[in-house]
């Protein structure tokens, strides 16, 4: 599987680099963040290889890179937390064929109460969709086996009604 | 059974042949508010960019959906822009639509923020109904904000109405208000009026005077009372303004050259002044 990460609601999915600056491999991969209100995930990396996969142990999940088959799977750290907003409601919403594997939390405020969302590892499949919402709009995520697609609501819809008239369906005025 | 509509775009007093297209989609371009959120999907199309002018309409639960077609239309599929101005036009009016049972409201599109705001409307309506609602529309500046519902057979665009035409613009075309005040106006007593003040006074003075006189706080109504009192004069002084008005000599100014310097022009008025 391949490793995405989406920084940002909004923002495209990028294959994320798993070496460091130095060009040594990347250790391990954190999601959320650490102190009060919050919650963070520490996912270490080992093995060899462009290609990786989620084990999951007794003490935690463990990412083992190698020459794996490509299952139309793929990894995606997710980051579902826009700019500040005390009720913008911040997930990963409407989601289909998504796995969280690691979460972890991002919050507002000292003590992390005046809002908060999550970042996960998630294993996403083929045909897997969902929803996060920035501070003032929503965007669509897609996944088909192969590549990401990103559209605004408004783009989602637009394709779904076409696809539904082309197939015989819908309501003529 | 699919109905041909015709598409147009109303946009106050316009009606404009055709609905534009892009990337698949009907637009929404608001002139005025803000788009960073969610706008919403008018309706999307298999048309290439430009404009559709008959379709087919079908209706999914994901949206509408616009079919090019060439038959003769028997509906108006109308993209109706509604408007409040923002900064900069907002003395004039605002337009929106009071939508009833002739038309079937398919989807819709708004600003949410900024200065002013747009929503516009896509509907299904009977022929005529879009040159209908244009042609009540009065775009004119300090005219109030209007919400048009369809008036079949009603086509003028002004009424006629006996109400000065500058007096039913301070009360921003509220024609019942501008009566109301000139029902104040006709009950005040004649002879208790001062001409000077009313004529040649400033704004407080007018005032205090006339709600003095009318005994009435509210005698203005909202509006402006230099606004307002050139009616009160016309009203009580009408045939008294002659009376008072002295003509004025007033110096003619015959062709200044250009170039020429502010000491010719003082030694020119000097000359004629000697």
């Amino acid at each position: 599987m391949r490793l995405y990460q989406i920084g940002s609601p909004g923002s495209a999915p990028a294959l994320m680099k798993l070496e460091t600056e130095e060009g040594k491999p990347l250790a391990d991969i954190t999601v959320g963040e650490s102190g009060r209100g919050r919650g963070e995930g520490i996912i270490p990396i080992i093995g060899e290889g462009p290609e990786i996969r989620a084990k999951k142990t007794d003490e935690g999940v463990v990412l083992v890179r190698g020459n794996w088959d490509d299952e139309g799977r793929c990894l995606a750290v997710i980051n579902a937390v826009g700019a500040y907003d005390r009720y913008r409601s911040y997930g990963i919403l409407d989601a289909q064929g998504v796995q969280t594997v690691v979460s972890g939390t991002i919050a507002f405020g000292q003590a992390g109460r005046t809002n908060s969302g999550e970042e996960v590892l998630a294993i996403v499949s083929p045909g897997a969709s969902f929803r996060l919402n920035s501070k003032y709009a929503s965007t669509w995520y897609e996944w088909d086996g192969t590549e990401w697609k990103v559209e605004s609501p408004e783009e989602r819809k637009a394709r779904l009604a076409l696809q539904k008239v082309e197939q015989g369906g819908g309501e003529w005025l | 059974m699919k109905t041909t509509h015709i598409a147009l775009t109303l946009r106050g007093d316009r009606v404009e042949n055709g609905i534009g297209v892009s990337d698949g989609q009907v637009p929404f371009s608001p002139g005025s508010g803000m788009t960073r959120h969610n706008t919403g999907l008018l309706a999307s199309t298999s048309a290439p960019d430009g404009s559709v002018d008959k379709i087919h309409v079908a209706i999914t639960e994901h949206g509408v959906v616009l079919v090019p077609c060439e038959d003769s239309p028997q509906k108006e599929l109308v993209l109706v822009q509604q408007y409040s101005p923002g900064s900069g036009g907002k003395r004039w009016p605002s337009f929106h639509v009071e939508f009833g049972s002739e038309v079937r409201q398919l989807s819709n599109a708004s600003t949410s923020g900024g200065s002013g705001g747009e929503t516009w409307v896509l509907v299904s309506a009977p022929i005529g109904w879009a040159d209908n609602i244009a042609s009540q529309f009065i775009n004119e500046r300090d005219y109030g904000g209007q919400t048009i519902s369809y008036k079949p057979g009603e086509t003028g665009k002004k009424k006629e109405s006996d109400v000065p035409a500058d007096l039913l613009t301070t009360f921003r075309g509220d024609e019942e208000r501008a009566r109301q005040f000139m029902g104040k106006v006709a009950s005040l007593p004649a002879d208790r009026i001062d001409a000077h003040i009313v004529s040649g006074c400033g704004r407080a003075r007018r005032q205090q005077h006339l709600v003095e006189v009318s005994g009435d706080p509210e005698f203005f109504m909202g509006a402006d009372p230099n606004s307002v009192c050139w009616y009160v004069a016309d009203v009580h002084f009408s045939q008294q303004r002659h009376m008072y008005s002295e003509p004025v000599q007033i110096p003619v100014v015959t062709t200044v050259k250009t170039g020429g310097s502010l000491d010719d022009l003082a030694s020119k008025w000097g000359a004629r002044r000697k």
